[in-house]
């Protein structure tokens, strides 16, 4: 992480060069789990790069950037989905579920199988929850930061949270 | 049975594998760059020539002491009758727009309804330049400057000073491609042909394609008015056969480029970059584009969702420009609002403007 006092004297170039080289990855990698879809999630990203370098006079130091970034990528994913067709995604998630059964000798296939359906669990659930989720378990936010990175309150964090849970343990009982 | 620390390791487990298949395009900052670049388009070209470009927060500062003197009378514009609001007058449309949009010419959206600015001034379309990706192309803001006698000639003067130097768009992303030296000595109207005598401009860049998209910018800006034709040239009072070293042909009266090649394919007319307005704000909008569709989003400056996303269907398609106005009922706060067209292949974005605005 990098100094504040460093951040403020960072012209929006700096600053997109820098936030890029200690989170660019790792937020396409957010999106992607949003999405189910690197490609998007590539420029679902950029585009937040661009509104940063947009914003940066308003931003000016890192941690708000860092959370303008996330938060952008988080509405801008949602966005996506929303657009997406409803039969394209069920579509997707029909065959993420054809490819983990795909029979496989490695050792952890098991692990990989049951990985698999949990993410085509996760691509089921409604958005919020599925933020929810990934924010807590990928990105480990507080659940203050998930709350500001939703745009909604720590309550409504708490219920998205554990309603995900309470789905995919559903789910989980029948394979088990 | 499945408990919840279970479940959460799971979770753990699966987004770090799954996250960890991801991998970034190589050339991701590079793309980030370009696309930063192509919005900022000539400005970094400036900068990087001495002029410095002028900080956000300074938009719309020059006009400061005029906004604060709006006063009651109302002037009725012979030249750029606009419908814009200005960002630093009081924008109180007298009468109000009319109910349906009239069909405007398609070079000049947004010349329907008047606005009201102080005495000794008028809100006169002035052109600047911007990047897109098909080029340099030309955006129109309006600015209310003063007028001197209030004759048709000193209003076009007072836009075209204002055109020679880009940093007097409101929009940071507009710019100038006149040189810095560039002033304007006078300016005469006389059957629709506008006589343009220019000191100090006929040493710039070379850059042929910037080159030609300056002389649009000055014509477009100098056949604003009703019934113009055309555009004649001096230099410091003597015409020239060409200018400049990409050697453009400047003899004789010039005219117009088609609005397809000359504009950019989609403006945000109203409201103008740092305008403070009232809700319903009046949006204009304009394109040239296919089948005249345009994708209009909304968004709190603040981040979050789209307060508004829909496709807008303007007056006519490409190659004209075609027109459009929405009302929207907003919320005070800052907006930022964009205007798209999109690529009927893929959906991705081709051409773009947008605006910062306050709503009251």
């Amino acid at each position: 992480m990098v100094a504040v006092e460093q951040a403020s004297g960072w012209t929006a170039d700096e600053a997109v060069t820098r936030l890029f080289a200690a989170h660019y990855r790792s937020l396409v990698r957010l999106a992607s789990l949003l999405l189910s879809d690197p490609h998007r999630a590539e420029e679902v990203t950029q585009d937040a790069y661009v509104g940063l370098h947009r914003n940066w006079y308003r931003l000016r130091d890192t941690d708000r950037a860092l959370a303008y970034l996330r938060q952008t990528v988080v509405n801008a994913s949602r966005s996506v989905l929303r657009h997406r067709v409803v039969v394209d995604r069920h579509a997707a998630t029909v065959r993420s579920a054809g490819e983990a059964s795909a029979p496989s000798a490695e050792t952890g296939a098991l692990a990989r199988l049951e990985q698999d359906a949990v993410l085509a669990a996760v691509a089921g659930l409604p958005a919020r929850q599925r933020e929810a989720l990934v924010l807590r378990y990928y990105a480990d936010l507080s659940e203050a930061e998930i709350a500001e990175t939703m745009g909604c309150s720590r309550g409504a964090v708490k219920s998205h949270t554990a309603r995900g849970v309470a789905a995919l343990r559903a789910r989980m009982e029948l394979w088990t | 049975m499945t408990g919840p620390k279970d479940i959460e390791a799971v979770l753990r487990r699966a987004f770090d594998e799954a996250a960890g298949r991801v991998d970034v395009a190589p050339d991701a900052l590079g793309t980030i760059r370009t696309r930063i670049e192509a919005r900022r388009g000539r400005l970094w070209r400036r900068t990087r020539s001495g002029r410095p470009a002028r900080p956000r927060h300074f938009r719309g500062g020059l006009m400061l002491g005029m906004g604060s003197a709006v006063a009651a009378s109302v002037v009725v514009l012979a030249v750029g009758i606009g419908s814009c609001n200005n960002p630093s007058t009081n924008p109180t449309p007298v009468g109000g727009p009319p109910a349906t949009a009239t069909q405007p010419s398609p070079t000049n959206p947004g010349s329907s309804t008047t606005t009201a600015t102080p005495p000794g001034t008028a809100n006169v379309p002035v052109y600047y330049l911007g990047a897109t990706k098909a080029g340099t192309r030309l955006f129109r803001e309006y600015h209310v400057l003063p007028d001197g006698d209030g004759s048709t000639a000193a209003q076009v003067k007072a836009a075209i000073a204002a055109m020679l130097d880009g940093r007097t768009a409101y929009d940071p992303d507009y710019s100038s491609q006149w040189p810095a030296s560039a002033s304007v000595r006078g300016v005469t109207v006389s059957g629709g042909v506008t006589t343009v005598d220019l000191g100090g401009a006929t040493v710039n860049g070379y850059d042929p394609e910037g080159n030609r998209a300056a002389l649009q910018q000055l014509i477009w800006t100098a056949t604003a008015y009703k019934g113009a034709t055309g555009v004649k040239l001096l230099f410091d009072g003597k015409s020239q056969t060409t200018l400049w070293a990409s050697k453009l042909p400047v003899a004789g009266v010039l005219h117009r480029a088609a609005a397809v090649d000359a504009l950019a394919p989609v403006w945000v007319i109203d409201p103008q970059q740092g305008a403070q307005v009232g809700s319903p704000v009046t949006v204009n909008l304009a394109g040239v584009v296919f089948e005249g569709t345009v994708q209009l989003r909304v968004t709190r400056a603040s981040g979050g969702a789209p307060v508004v996303q829909r496709s807008v269907q303007l007056s006519v398609g490409a190659p004209a420009q075609g027109t459009a106005r929405v009302t929207l009922t907003l919320a005070p706060g800052t907006y930022e609002i964009e205007v798209m067209e999109l690529s009927l292949k893929d959906g991705s974005v081709v051409a773009t403007d947008n605006h910062t605005f306050t709503v009251k």
